[in-house]
């Protein structure tokens, strides 16, 4: 188990913004941690904030289409820098507001494996990741499997999942002898799943979650205290008890 | 959450499905009786939705009635007014996406009534219109509710479309098959249940009725 | 390739060949069913069809009575309601009474709430006469209307069929390849093959001259 750091934070009182409405569109991956932040900001102040959870990609291609988002979190900066690029968001507003631990996870009751080396024995049959040409989390592990030098050896083992969900049901049923997530979806399985070890740091790139303001957004103060309260040290900590690291 | 699904869901699909009815009747219409050139270009046009992935029409959706789409533009600069991320949006995706089913089974049974029966109306004095309302469409009524009950149910569980046009916005947007996306991607598995049985259980019932609804029409 | 002319005078007139010679085709030009290519149909002083004057009514402005050889009964209405589909009556009270006096007519009261596929062939084509009648037409069209009964039941039709038109006295043209049949009910003959007209006359004369 990750050891979490739950340290006491300051309250900070932001201005009212009262009878306000901001639509924040947000990786899927993102939905209890950014939920329970609403909750936190909707108490203090009289601003309403509405979800719009999605794959990150699919949220991209509205904003492109100009949908009307405040905000946009992704699960990984490959969509935000596209929309960067293409100036639809406010420049200066960007942050990333969280990383993310890859780690192997194991049924809970099975001993077998204890490191990630572990996978290339004989008795690992399968191993279920995401799909690396759709799923963020699937680039993340062939990066880290390709570093250590076992993603040959590993190649006919693996089975690819279209999202991270699947990856731990296959785990949690048995149906893969191990798998690859981020320790946010580990948390989030509890005690059907064992985390076994987390990928080293260096494996892979930065898993970095960045939020920006939409440059169309008519609410862009709003939009900018939600984005202080995520990078708030209860905004960190809530992102941390969901499985979340906080950035440093 | 689970009951402003719902509720969603059913006012989305009952709007949706009441255009589908019409519209999808006097499209079937067209296509059974009409000769005009271009016709079968015309039917492939309308059967795209179905064969398309609906994420795919969703994108084309999104172009067309976005802020800066084809349609979507001239709207927002008149009305200031955008449909994307409302309800009105999960309508139309839940209308392009089921109406091809609707043409198809609706112009398939107008097509399967005897025309001899037809021209019998037209000698009896009748215009074409009222042949139509006291003539074919009894007697292609098994074709045509099974149109409807089938695009109802596409309408019900539509989520690619709806998701890039509508959004997934809860208590605005949120329909059922949304909720149970995000339910299950947020590992929330008890809540995906109980959401997947409640549309279960709608789409049966709907099923059923319309079985029902058929069994009193005499079979030809 | 059709090439036809004949009028008809009051009565039934009878459309005689063996089969392909154009009989059904030339009914259905009268009806509108189908256009000629040029030509002229005229029945009573209306102009239906005129090809020089670019004249061609719609099936409905026709007012014709046609009853199709395998009857096209309204599959999903009664008897009754078959019957008085065509009558133009607004009046509740007064389509009531005219089809029960077409019903009656045709003896076919006892089965008015009954629908066509419980009906045996007979009653069928009564039933389709009557609807035919029911709209008041200018001409009644018979397209083989005895085809698809049995033979015994055939004789007492074809006198019902004699009845109804002296009664109703609007001209009948009555398509068959039936020589019995053409020499029963028929005024005047009408003899096609391959699409012209080889006789026309009176049966008795037709007939005479062996065919």
């Amino acid at each position: 188990m990750l050891v979490l750091l739950v340290t006491s934070c300051r309250h900070t009182t932001p201005s009212l913004t009262a009878r306000q409405e901001i639509i924040v569109s947000a990786a899927v991956s993102l939905k209890d941690a950014f939920t329970e932040i609403a909750a936190l900001s909707e108490k203090r102040t009289g601003m309403t904030i509405r979800f719009n959870f999605g794959a990150s990609g699919a949220l991209q291609k509205q904003i492109e289409s100009g949908a009307p988002a405040d905000l946009f979190a992704s699960a990984g900066s490959k969509q935000m820098d596209e929309l960067a690029t293409k100036g639809l968001i406010v420049p200066g507003s960007r942050a990333d507001f969280a990383r993310n631990v890859l780690v192997l996870v194991a049924p809970a009751n099975d001993a077998r494996i204890r490191s990630l080396m572990d996978l290339a024995r004989s008795e690992v049959k399968k191993i279920a990741i995401g799909n690396p040409k759709t799923v963020p989390a699937g680039q993340y592990t062939e990066q880290t499997l390709t570093r250590l030098k076992l993603l040959p050896e590993l190649q006919a083992k693996l089975i690819y999942a279209e999202d991270v969900r699947q990856v731990l049901d296959y785990v949690v049923r048995g149906e893969v002898d191990a798998g690859l997530v981020y320790s946010s979806d580990a948390v989030n399985a509890g005690t059907m799943v064992k985390v076994v070890a987390p990928a080293p740091d260096d494996s892979h790139d930065a898993i970095v979650y960045p939020i920006a303001i939409v440059k169309e957004s008519h609410q862009q103060p709003a939009a900018k205290q939600f984005i202080d309260l995520v990078l708030s040290c209860e905004g960190q900590s809530i992102l941390a008890k969901h499985g979340f690291t906080a950035i440093k | 959450m689970i009951w402003e699904s719902l509720k969603l869901s059913l006012l989305v699909v009952t709007v949706a499905t009441f255009i589908i009815a019409t519209v999808g009747l006097g499209l079937g219409l067209l296509l059974a009786k009409g000769r005009f050139r271009g016709q079968e270009v015309l039917a492939s046009f309308f059967t795209l939705p179905l064969v398309l992935p609906p994420t795919v029409t969703g994108f084309y959706l999104i172009v067309l009635f976005g802020r800066h789409g084809l349609i979507g533009e001239p709207v927002y600069n008149f009305t200031g007014w955008s449909v994307v991320f409302t309800w009105q949006a999960a309508v139309i995706a839940a209308v392009v996406l089921a109406l091809p089913l609707m043409v198809l089974s609706a112009r398939a049974a107008i097509e399967s009534v005897n025309p001899r029966y037809e021209i019998a109306s037209y000698t009896l004095g009748k215009s074409q219109l009222a042949t139509f309302f006291l003539i074919t469409l009894p007697l292609a009524r098994r074709g045509i509710l099974a149109g409807i009950v089938l695009s109802f149910t596409r309408a019900l569980g539509e989520f690619g479309a709806t998701f890039m046009l509508a959004g997934n916005i809860p208590g605005r947007t949120q329909t059922m098959p949304l909720a149970i996306y995000e339910a299950v991607i947020s590992g929330d598995n008890k809540r995906a249940q109980i959401l997947a049985l409640v549309l279960t259980g709608i789409s049966i019932t709907a099923v059923y009725l319309t079985n029902k609804l058929s069994k009193g029409a005499i079979r030809y | 390739m059709l090439d036809v002319s004949f009028d008809t005078e009051d009565g039934i007139t009878i459309l005689f060949g063996p089969s392909g010679s154009g009989k059904s085709s030339t009914l259905r030009a009268i009806a509108g069913i189908i256009d000629p290519d040029e030509g002229r149909i005229e029945v009573g002083e209306r102009s239906y069809f005129d090809s020089r004057a670019g004249i061609n009514l719609s099936i409905q402005e026709r007012r014709v009575g046609y009853v199709f050889q395998d009857y096209a009964l309204f599959p999903h209405l009664t008897a009754e309601q078959n019957v008085s589909f065509g009558i133009k009556e607004k009046s509740a009270q007064l389509r009531q009474e005219r089809v029960g006096e077409l019903l009656r007519l045709f003896k076919v009261d006892q089965i008015r709430h009954r629908f066509p596929q419980n009906m045996s062939g007979g009653e069928q084509q009564r039933i389709a006469l009557a609807r035919a009648l029911a709209s008041d037409p200018a001409v009644v069209l018979l397209d083989e209307p005895l085809s698809a009964v049995d033979v015994e039941t055939r004789s007492g039709l074809l006198d019902e069929i004699a009845l109804a038109q002296s009664r109703v006295r609007i001209p009948f043209i009555y398509v068959t390849h039936n020589t019995p049949e053409a020499l029963r009910l028929g005024a005047r003959v009408v003899v096609l093959d391959q699409g012209t007209v080889k006789a026309l006359g009176r049966p008795a004369e037709i007939f005479r001259n062996g065919e």
